[in-house]
């Protein structure tokens, strides 16, 4: 007869299945970037309230939620993309590794070096391969052909596109395919070695084969990189980040691993969220 | 009544496909319970006809055993579910499990009937102890089908709790079974073996209640005290109202 709860005493020495490891916890993560209490205002509309959330360095953090809700909002505020919108006003704070980035005495070129940004619409320059990879090195002043050579192509293997690149450095970026230019604009960015790559929709306008090169590439990045990314596809989400805040008219709903937001969200917002149902 | 409002979603035929799941795993979990019924009242009344009717039904259950996995297989297919969706298709496909096995505990019995009239051996010894304990099971059956249907975690947990009680039912009738095992070795192992069907059946429809549990509060409560599923069910309940 079985008893319940019986203890299994009995030798056993075969491991656990690897479930992904132990579940990821977000009190037991290194701080990278700290969002805290962020108003954003667009002249009178308030697009994001007091959000507070800390985004654990070498991870990937999602931000997810329907248009509108402030996901792409939050991420620029990561770099002050938004200070190029004129009626933008922002309080609150966010601090990079324990610095303000809202602080005046900031350098927002240097801000925007050590934090990364790749978008939607791929966006390599006009101009060859290699020059989109070296532009940054070019704007620091680096001129050393050898030192060139050598971060175009740690950057390009990086962004798992050395192999399909390596003859035609010298062709332009636009004759790459748009899976291509995507992983190109990453590597672009790696190249200048940032803390924080920003990614705002990276796939949506690629197909299957180049997104799931796309989500390989992002797994890799993060054990050198803090990646946050939005996205409207949630099993993208679900696949690639280890962390995810779900955001609803400018508030942060929830905030949890991912495998919990996934499985067993705390709040029925995020849950008929994720689950598709009416909101 | 429809506490996770899995008839919510915008799209109108993901509602219907977990609303199809849902309603043939109840189905076939009251095949099960009809089996175990008909298989039990068979070996009690040496019910030979009955005994080849209810050994062939299993085939039935098995039937939607399969069906049922090839449903939830195509939901998690093509439309990933998340959360209580997610929760919803794992708990059915551990159920029908356990259904299916409850299926063959009762095929079991009605074999057993089959062949004991063939042998014109009666009634089994203890049957009046059988027929108590059957009692039991089914009860617990029917309140794991209730709670099934209407998703609640208090009466699920009530099932998980009678377990215990099946536990100590089965070993008394055993027990008492016993003496008659010098006169009749191979009546006294068919008392045996009947009791030890219903146990397992107690402990499938245990199971079963804790799958439900999971599906509704999200928490896996497999293996843990008794306390630890009651906490889980009161967390699960409080959800619901909210």
């Amino acid at each position: 007869m079985t008893e319940r709860n019986e203890p299994i005493t009995h030798g056993m020495s075969g491991a656990l299945p690897d479930s992904g490891g132990e579940r990821l916890k977000l009190s037991r993560q290194k701080p990278c970037i700290e969002v805290d209490k962020l108003n954003l205002f667009y002249g009178s509309t308030q697009a994001l309230k007091s959000i507070s959330l800390t985004i654990p360095e070498k991870r990937v953090t999602a931000f997810i939620g329907p248009s509108g809700c402030g996901k792409s909002t939050l991420l620029r505020c990561c770099n002050r993309m938004n200070d190029l919108i004129d009626t933008c006003r922002i309080e609150g704070e966010i601090r990079l590794d324990g610095q303000n980035i809202y602080a005046p005495t900031i350098d927002v070129a240097e801000l925007r070096r050590k934090v990364g940004m790749v978008f939607q619409k791929p966006n390599p320059f006009p101009k060859s391969i290699y020059e989109n990879v070296a532009y940054g090195l070019r704007i620091q002043g680096v001129k050393d052909r050898r030192v060139l050579d050598e971060v175009v192509e740690k950057s390009l293997r990086r962004a798992a596109l050395w192999d399909e690149v390596k003859d035609r450095l010298d062709a332009n970026a636009f004759s790459l395919s748009g899976g291509q230019q995507q992983r190109l604009v990453i590597a672009r960015a790696i190249a200048i070695e940032p803390e924080v790559i920003l990614l705002d929709e990276p796939a949506s306008a690629l197909d299957p084969i180049s997104t799931a090169k796309i989500e390989e590439l992002i797994f890799e990045l993060k054990e050198e990189f803090t990646i946050v990314i939005v996205t409207h596809n949630m099993q993208q989400a679900a696949r690639v980040s280890d962390f995810t805040a779900y955001l609803y008219l400018g508030e942060l709903v929830e905030y949890d691993d991912t495998v919990t937001i996934f499985t067993n969200p705390k709040q029925q917002a995020t849950e008929d969220y994720i689950t598709g149902r009416y909101g | 009544m429809d506490k996770l409002h899995f008839d919510q979603h915008i799209s109108r035929q993901y509602n219907e496909e977990l609303e199809q799941v849902r309603n043939d795993m109840l189905v076939m979990g009251q095949l099960a319970r009809d089996q175990l019924a008909g298989s039990l009242a068979a070996v009690l009344e040496g019910d030979r006809a009955r005994g080849l009717e209810l050994d062939a039904a299993d085939d039935r259950i098995d039937e939607f055993e399969r069906s049922i996995d090839d449903e939830a297989q195509g939901i998690l297919a093509r439309r990933q579910p998340a959360a209580s969706d997610l929760r919803l298709v794992i708990s059915v496909i551990k159920t029908i499990t356990d259904f299916e096995r409850m299926g063959d505990e009762a095929q079991k019995m009605a074999r057993m009937a089959i062949r004991r009239t063939d042998q014109s051996q009666g009634v089994p010894p203890q049957a009046e102890g059988l027929r108590r304990l059957g009692e039991r099971v089914l009860g617990m059956l029917d309140e794991t089908l209730a709670s099934l249907a209407t998703l609640d975690a208090k009466r699920a947990l009530a099932v998980c709790r009678l377990d215990a009680e099946i536990d100590a039912d089965y070993k008394a009738l055993i027990q008492a079974g016993l003496p008659s095992m010098a006169e009749d070795p191979a009546d006294a192992l068919d008392l045996v073996w009947a009791a030890r069907a219903l146990e397992r059946i107690g402990d499938h429809a245990c199971n079963i209640c804790e799958y439900l549990i999971y599906l509704l509060g999200g928490e896996d409560v497999r293996h843990a005290p008794l306390e630890e599923v009651a906490e889980a069910a009161r967390k699960a309940e409080d959800r619901a109202e909210r």
